[in-house]
């Protein structure tokens, strides 16, 4: 790991401890070390990244990725997915949707609203730590947005 | 209706009857009027008559005098002329007139008749001698003349009193007539009256009835349009109760999957925990004999991997029932897309695809007749027909050869659609549950979720059909599948949720 990936933070916001647990478990076992800050709602994640301020908040200046879990209690995530890649600060972030239905009109709409990956959570674990360890190889490649 | 059928049809029948014997009555008073004035008028004639010839025969013992008279004073024997048949034609009209009377009915004719023909005859004798005498150069004496004259007033008084007498019975006859013919007007009037009297009452029964009917007309109309819109109000009611449990399945299905994933998750990362530790059981410097070890061992080496496999085995079991909710509660959510269907098309293209399984079992899918065309969603179509086949395919018996065959037909805006098996059937307690999502019918040898039929049936509704199932239980089976023949009308209709 090089410092650049170092600096990059992973943003999970899933409701489902158990999901966030194993995601995090996974993450980890793929040798990924990037901080990861959890909510398990909609509301407080949207204030962290405060998509609709006309400041980023301060949180914002670091690269982030965001993983978002598309059943929310408070909100759906399709709505913060739209509110994320609608805000000029937050648009450049990575996000990767998760999700329980393999519903593909509903993987068009993700897309279409800008998610830039789609991770099934499967009931097939082992598929399932697969993705999120290649996730850990997307990780080491994608190119963090420069910072203002 | 409040007021009884009957007694209205008789009271009409009562008015018809009457108005036609009263038109009767009035033709046949007509005809017996007319013929009594026809009666009259002939009997005025005969007066007529019998005072013309009457007056003619006393007319011609006038002229006789004055003709004799003439000659007497000039002895010119032209004068004579009128007289020599004037005896004759006297005596003819005075018979004449004599019949007519009695024809009347004149009690005292024939005497004063007889009394004036005597008075004619002595007159034309009293003439004919003067003449005579004159013709002979004598002369007439007074009492002779006398006579005569006294003869002529005897027959003139006689015929004034019957001539009164015939202008009397002419007055009564043209009185009786008028009287008849007022008679016949007053009784034309009174049954025209009473005929547009039992018209009127007819038309206002008749107008009554109808406006009855009018009236109930519009109730049944009423009637109609109430249970109609009841009708439409059910199908709402019904398709918003059907979305609402294709909502509910749908978000069941969907969050039962989130704790699942944690079942089959940590499950996995127990099984991997307990991995770890498996190696430090394989050292030799353990105490095997040590009966804490011993239980520990175990329990990594058996009865933990047997609790994970049970409940992965679990697990995914319930993942796949969640599918299947997901998938039958799916199939509601898109609108169909009605296009033109060749089922015979569609059926080979399904047999195709089962032919690996047809072969394995020895099996064969015939088509028996003209299958119809028609207008549905083809997608669904497919599906329901792969299905049906595949479980005619899958279940048949071990008994027999397996022989499918499918036929449809049109009846009316409808299409029939069968799949006929002669495998091991349904029993007929199953024949509503098989139906059902995850139930099953029979020695439960096969494999299968129960998911086939239910989804089957799910998809006919959808287009706005229904199927059945006819089977003994134990030489086959039909699954008859009827289906509007045109999707577009049932939409349109309201009947299929568009």
């Amino acid at each position: 790991m090089d410092d650049r990936h170092q600096t990059v933070t992973i943003v999970m916001i899933e409701d489902d401890a158990g999901h966030a647990r194993l995601i995090e478990k996974n993450i980890r076992r793929a040798a990924v070390c990037n901080e990861i800050v959890g909510f398990n709602n909609g509301a407080e994640a949207l204030e962290y990244l405060q998509p609709n301020g006309t400041e980023p908040h301060p949180a914002a200046h670091r690269p982030l990725l965001i993983l978002l879990d598309l059943n929310l209690p408070d909100m759906s995530g399709l709505d913060i997915l739209a509110r994320l890649k609608g805000n000029e600060h937050t648009r450049r972030f990575p996000i990767i949707v998760l999700t329980t239905t393999d519903d593909s009109r509903e993987i068009e709409k993700c897309y279409d609203l800008g998610a830039n990956a789609y991770i099934t959570k499967p009931l097939d674990y082992d598929n399932f730590s697969t993705a999120i360890r290649q996730l850990g190889l997307f990780l080491a490649v994608i190119q963090i947005p420069e910072m203002a | 209706m409040p007021r009884p059928r009957r007694k209205v049809l008789s009271l009409t029948s009562a008015i018809v009857v009457a108005a036609s014997l009263i038109l009767v009555a009035i033709v046949y008073g007509a005809h017996l009027f007319s013929q009594k004035t026809g009666q009259l008028a002939s009997a005025a004639l005969d007066v007529s008559l019998a005072e013309l010839k009457l007056s003619r025969a006393f007319n011609i013992l006038l002229e006789a005098e004055s003709s004799q008279r003439g000659f007497l004073l000039t002895h010119d024997e032209a004068y004579l002329e009128p007289f020599k048949a004037a005896r004759d034609a006297m005596n003819s009209h005075l018979a004449g007139a004599e019949i007519q009377m009695k024809s009347l009915g004149m009690a005292t004719a024939p005497v004063a008749m007889a009394v004036l023909g005597n008075a004619a005859d002595q007159k034309f004798s009293e003439l004919e001698r003067t003449i005579s005498l004159v013709k002979q150069g004598q002369t007439i004496d007074a009492a002779t003349i006398n006579g005569g004259r006294d003869l002529m007033t005897q027959a003139r008084d006689i015929v004034i009193a019957q001539r009164a007498a015939l202008a009397a019975i002419r007055a009564d006859k043209i009185d009786q007539a008028q009287r008849s013919a007022e008679r016949l007007a007053l009784l034309t009037i009174l049954g025209v009256a009473a005929v547009v009297i039992l018209s009127l009452i007819a038309l206002a029964q008749f107008m009554s009835r109808s406006k009855e009917l009018q009236l109930a007309h519009e109730k049944l109309a009423t009637a109609k349009e109430a249970l109609e819109e009841r009708v439409r109000e059910r199908t709402r009611d019904l398709q918003t109760a059907n979305d609402e449990i294709q909502r509910y399945a749908y978000i069941v299905g969907h969050d039962l999957r989130a704790p699942l994933v944690n079942i089959i998750g940590f499950a996995r990362e127990l099984d991997m925990a307990a991995n770890a530790i498996m190696p430090l059981f394989a050292r030799q410097e353990l105490q095997r004999d040590d009966p804490a070890i011993v239980k520990a061992r175990r329990a990594i080496d058996e009865d933990i991997p047997e609790a994970l496999k049970f409940i992965q085995a679990s697990a995914t079991r319930m993942d796949s029932l969640i599918n299947a909710i997901l998938s039958v509660s799916r199939l509601g959510r898109l609108p169909p897309q009605p296009q033109s269907i060749d089922l015979a098309a569609l059926t080979m293209n399904c047999i195709a695809s089962l032919q690996h399984s047809l072969n394995e079992a020895d099996a064969s899918i015939s088509i028996e007749g003209r299958l119809p065309s028609f207008v549905s969603d083809a997608r669904a179509m497919e599906q329901i027909m792969t299905n049906l086949l595949d479980n005619a395919v899958k279940y048949l018996s071990s008994e027999r050869a397996g022989r499918v065959v499918v036929r449809g037909s049109r009846i009316g805006s409808q299409v029939r659609i069968e799949v006929e098996d002669n495998g091991r059937g349904v029993a007929p307690s199953d024949h509503e549950r098989i139906f059902d999502l995850f139930r099953r019918s029979g020695k439960q040898d096969r494999p299968g979720e129960g998911i086939g039929l239910a989804h089957v049936r799910r998809l006919v509704r959808r287009l706005g059909g229904d199927i059945s199932v006819r089977s003994d239980g134990k030489t086959g089976s039909v699954f008859s599948v009827m289906l509007p023949s045109d999707l577009r009308d049932a939409i349109s209709k309201g009947a299929v949720h568009g």
